[in-house]
């Protein structure tokens, strides 16, 4: 499995362990390498029937299993802008800047 | 924390400046907001047309950015632009930047981010304060 370049460096899961209830426990993998994530957990992170949920598999050995969240509004808004075109912003301030300056006269 | 935007930030979050990308992704909606005056407004739209993006991606730029709850638009009223009259008169400085700066000031805002240099003497006299990068 490749490594999430953008999970490694969010700051979600710190975040979560600040938030969330540290919990530990056994399971067994059954057929296919099925798993149970104990009821207890789901409960506290709210994991519902139909959720989809990112596996990484860490350096070491750990694997990770993180709820996929909706985007947010700002993801929404990064997500447009990474879309568009480059303005060049300092060209574009310079002319404002111009225009006041002008207007002011 | 109240803070207001000139066209100068709007330009520097559409053109996906880091710093500005990171102060925006900080805000929390509860407790923060960024206050846009229609000046502004129309003044980065203006802009961003001139700039060859089509009309209906520049709507959807202001619309995203207020889906956030980060971003109120503020119109443009009498009390805003009576105090816009005295500001420009008051500091020598441009109407439209009078303008801004009433708005930030009748919004209560804090902070202006603006690169505008002629705020400076706004900031000087304690009218409001002023940060850029």
């Amino acid at each position: 499995m490749v490594f999430s370049e953008k999970f490694i460096n969010s700051d979600n899961l710190f975040q979560s362990m600040k938030i969330h209830k540290f919990i530990t426990d056994t399971i067994k993998m059954g057929k296919k390498g099925q798993i149970t994530i104990p009821k207890i957990i789901r409960d506290e992170d709210s994991f519902n029937e139909g959720d989809t949920l990112n596996i990484t598999n860490m350096p070491g050995g750990d694997i990770i299993l993180q709820k996929k969240h909706a985007p947010t509004a700002d993801d929404k808004l990064f997500e447009f802008l990474e879309k568009m075109p480059k303005i060049n912003w300092r060209k574009a301030w310079e002319e404002i800047k111009a225009e006041r300056k002008q207007e002011h006269r | 924390m109240n803070y207001c935007a000139d066209t100068w930030f709007l330009l520097k979050l559409f053109d996906r400046e880091i710093k500005a990308q990171e102060l925006f992704r900080r805000l929390e909606t509860k407790k923060d907001r960024i206050i846009v005056s229609y000046v502004t407004y129309g003044e980065t739209f203006k802009k961003l047309f001139q700039r060859g993006c089509k009309e209906s991606d520049i709507e959807s730029f202001f619309i995203l950015i207020e889906n956030t709850n980060k971003v109120q638009l503020i119109p443009f009223d009498k009390e805003i632009a009576r105090e816009s009259a005295k500001v420009s008169l008051t500091f020598h400085v441009p109407l439209i930047d009078a303008c801004v700066a009433a708005t930030a000031k009748i919004m209560a805002c804090e902070i202006l981010l603006s690169g505008d240099s002629d705020f400076d003497i706004l900031a000087k006299r304690k009218y409001l304060k002023v940060q850029s990068w």
